[in-house]
């Protein structure tokens, strides 16, 4: 059968994701800011009996190496096989999306362009002449919509015909830049990839293909006899392409009327970006947030309880012989999962994907950078973060949008002290279900307590160079409940499938360690913690599991204190218990995405001094109390 | 980047303000080494502006006729106006290069903006200094760091376009352009040189 591989390339909030989901059905999530994808996902599908493999891959405004993501595009585009990309482009901004076609062609790349967002240019009074640009060009033009599928048939025909495509435009820099382009070319090894685009490379300064040069000194002389006439070759090469760029997409725009006035995004962005009215309006929506999360997901989680304690009393398990301990203990932990985890989680997703596809969440980058700047904070982590509040593996994932590693590891260390739903249905369905909602609230601010301290001992000891802030503000759309319905469930499988499994698996451990009576012997040796922090020995149980996975710790506590907790903890007990296990990574996944992102030993001493900072501020925190 | 068929009217612009550079006469073997087109575009481009009436052929011979060099005069204002824009960043000899390949594709209304915003960039200010919905033009774009230049540029922030700042932060500047918005930081704003419009 024949195969084609088609990679999907574009600056960021383009639709590439919206286009891929319209292409094979929904797989991908997709939001309304830049930097939502930030790796490569691969969909097959079968087309009129050809494979066709699509690549979804993080938005780009040109292929060059500065951030992680655009490294991830560059090395599809470049070191795969991969026999064509679509080049998803803005109507409203052709030029943009031109330039990193312009680039891609260079490569010989065969490439189609989808063009997005027609019918917002037409409202704007931009009309396209897609004929036009095919001629130009010489490659189809196709314009799309991927929420109505529009154009998609006439895509994928294009798709089917593209390996017999060959790249007819080039771009020609002048007599300066083209001569040095050739002696790179007559000095390079034999490759894939054509010479020419590989000089191009070089010359804007592109280390990853210096390896291509026999003799990195050849270019030292070329660049020399170049200074002259050239002292920056990699910005002439960058003025050239976004010249040819603008000039091809002038050719082909038409402005059929100018809109006069200001639009309703204008007022609202006024207010959303105002000095002062910024940062109220941000907390007043935050508030209004949390305020309908925490309320609904009470009211869910006794709702939730009240079933799950009716189905496991009707079920009405012994729990005298071993199999029957066993499954009364797996039941338990999915009861703690289904009713305790579940709301936060899904109302938390639902109120997010909201936020984030009316384009809101990206105005309150700009108010959070006013006041995370202060903190050495990139406003650019604000997406992150707020991504931690669900959970905290995306979350660690999300910070690749940040510059440089050093930056990205300094934000993701913050993840530790954002409660992640699985933390805040501790912090819910724990300390406020059993110690008032005040409590609850309490150990909320001490986490942002801890989080600032952490901020300004970390600004002493870890020096984080700060990128200049570069960033484009999405415009406001009008929210499609599909799509938040279809991302609340991909950011929510994970819990689904892994989280309560495992807090069964974990209810039945701890089943088997109770009856043949070890737990002491765990929990002997780590009375230590217990003590320094006030809390009964068998409270290490619950915490202990809760490195494994947090939500086993409210499921636990209630394993080994019974259900009646307020009468066995005192508030300030219950208090700290919260503290102590709302700090540090939250889970072996969190853990895991670490060690993917910065490498085991960052993630292990990351880990290990989060957690312990952790206990460490909540033992101190008690002494506090105690001497008032 | 040029296209198969604008090489010709590529290869007759270029003769004829190479003519108009050499005082209106030339052999046609030297037009030909300079115009640096293939010798069927060269041959049909002679032909077709004879045609025109605009050179007259004599001897192995062009030279332009009264209205030949009205129309040179003007495409080498053309050339001279995108030389000159790129002069000052670019050196002399790159920006006459960079002046062969746009201006043939340049619209009359596109030179002329480069022509003026040529007269301004001396006059610009950095970006920081226009306040909330004040209106400006960018004139120059001096960042030092050249990836960061390529960033700002492939964002579609450019010499030539209208820019308006949407509001401010203690770090930088919220700034639109064409419809798109953009949060840049202070130490990119200073290099964003513009002045206002009014
Ligand atoms: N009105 C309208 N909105 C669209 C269209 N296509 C995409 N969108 C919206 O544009 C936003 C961005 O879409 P995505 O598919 O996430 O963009 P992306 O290119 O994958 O973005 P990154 O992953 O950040 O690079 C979403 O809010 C979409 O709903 C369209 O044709 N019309
Ligand atoms: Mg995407």
């Amino acid at each position: 059968m024949d195969k084609i591989k088609i990679v999907l390339v574009g600056q960021p909030n383009v639709g590439k994701s919206s286009l891929l989901n319209a292409l094979v059905g929904p797989k991908v999530v997709i939001s309304n800011y830049p930097g939502t994808t930030v790796e490569v996902t691969k969909v097959q599908k079968t087309f009129d009996g050809i494979e066709m493999s699509f690549l979804d891959t993080p938005g780009i405004y040109s292929i060059s190496d500065r951030s992680e993501e655009e490294k991830v595009t560059e090395k599809i585009l470049f070191e795969e096989e991969i026999d064509g990309v679509i080049v998803v482009s803005d109507a409203t901004a052709l030029e943009r999306s031109l330039y990193v076609l312009l680039q891609i062609m260079e490569a010989d790349i065969p490439a189609v362009i989808a063009l997005n967002f027609v019918e917002d240019a037409r409202s704007k009074g931009i009309k396209i002449d897609c004929k036009r640009l095919e001629k130009a060009l010489g490659i189809s033009v196709i314009p799309i919509n991927p929420i109505t599928k529009k154009g998609i048939d006439d895509l994928l025909n294009s798709l089917l015909r593209i390996k017999d495509k060959k790249v007819k435009f080039r771009v020609e820099y002048d007599d300066h830049i083209e001569e040095a382009i050739s002696q790179i070319s007559s000095k390079l090894k034999e490759t894939r990839l054509p010479k020419r685009f590989i000089s191009v490379r070089i010359l804007e300064g592109d280390e990853d293909f210096y390896k291509y040069l026999g003799d990195e000194k050849i270019l030292d002389s070329i660049k020399k006899n170049l200074s002259e006439k050239h002292p920056k070759i990699d910005r002439d090469i960058a003025v050239t392409r976004y010249g040819i760029a603008s000039l091809l997409a002038e050719e082909a725009t038409q402005i059929v009327h100018t809109v006069r006035g200001e639009d309703i995004q204008e007022k609202v962005d006024r207010l959303l970006l105002h000095r002062s009215w910024g940062p109220v309006i941000t907390m007043l929506i935050l508030v209004i947030t949390f305020g309908v999360l925490l309320y609904l997901g009470n009211l869910l989680q006794s709702i939730l309880m009240d079933l799950t304690s009716n189905f496991l009393s009707f079920l009405h398990i012994t729990g005298n012989s071993m199999p029957d301990i066993v499954l009364a203990r797996s039941l338990t932990g999915l009861a703690a999962g289904i009713s305790i985890a579940l709301p936060y989680v899904f109302l938390f997703y639902l109120l997010l994907g909201l936020l984030e596809d009316m384009g809101i969440l990206s105005r309150f980058i700009v108010n959070a950078e006013r006041f995370f700047g202060k903190f050495g904070m990139p406003g650019k982590a604000f997406i992150p973060l707020a991504l931690g509040l669900g959970c905290t593996v995306p979350a660690t994932k999300a910070t690749r949008v940040l510059s440089s590693k050093r930056e990205q590891f300094y934000v993701a260390s913050f993840l530790s002290f954002v409660p992640c739903s699985s933390r805040t249905a501790i912090i819910m369905g724990v300390v406020g279900f059993y110690g008032g909602i005040r409590l609850a609230f309490y150990v909320f601010l001490t986490l942002l307590m801890a989080a600032l301290i952490w901020a300004f001992a970390i600004k002493k000891l870890y020096h984080v160079s700060r990128e200049p802030l570069l960033l484009e503000l999405p415009p406001y759309r009008k929210p499609l409940a599909g799509n938040i319905l279809a991302k609340g469930w991909f950011r929510m499988k994970d819990f689904i499938y892994v989280v309560i499994p495992l807090l069964m698996v974990g209810g039945a451990v701890y089943g088997i360690l109770d009856a043949y009576n070890i737990t002491h012997m765990v929990v002997q040796p780590l009375s230590v913690i217990t003590s320094w922090l006030g809390l009964p020995d068998v409270t290490i149980i619950p915490l202990t599991f809760g490195f494994l996975q947090k939500d086993l710790t409210g499921a636990m506590l209630v394993s080994v204190l019974g259900s009646n907790i307020s009468s066995v903890l005192t508030p300030v007990q219950i208090y700290t218990f919260g503290v102590a296990s709302a700090i540090g990574i939250p889970c072996i996944n969190a853990f895991a995405m670490l060690i993917r992102e910065f490498g085991f030993r960052r993630a292990v001493s990351l880990t290990t001094v989060s957690i312990g900072y952790g206990i460490l501020f909540a033992g101190l925190l008690l002494r506090i109390i105690f001497i008032f | 980047m040029i296209k198969k068929e604008d090489e010709q009217k590529v290869a007759e612009e270029d003769i004829l303000r190479t003519l108009g550079e050499k005082n209106g006469d030339a052999s046609l073997k030297s037009l030909m080494e300079e115009v640096q087109s293939s010798g069927s575009a060269f041959s049909r481009a002679i032909e077709n502006i004879e045609k025109k009436n605009l050179i007259r052929l004599e001897n192995n011979r062009a030279s332009l006729t009264d209205k030949g060099i009205k129309k040179a005069d003007d495409i080498l204002r053309k050339h001279l106006v995108v030389e000159n824009y790129f002069k000052e960043s670019r050196g002399a000899a790159e920006a006459h290069s960079i002046a062969h390949i746009f201006e043939h594709r340049l619209s009359e209304e596109a030179i002329k903006n480069m022509e003026s915003l040529y007269n301004l960039r001396e006059k610009g200010e950095p970006l920081l200094k226009l306040k909330p919905y004040e209106e400006g033009l960018i004139v120059n774009i001096a960042l030092p760091d050249s990836k960061l230049f390529e960033r700002v540029v492939s964002m579609g922030i450019f010499i030539g376009e209208k820019v308006t700042v949407a509001g401010k932060i203690p770090g930088g500047v919220i700034i639109k352009i064409k419809n798109k918005k953009f949060v840049v930081d202070k130490n990119i704003a200073e290099y964003i040189r513009v002045i206002k419009n009014g």
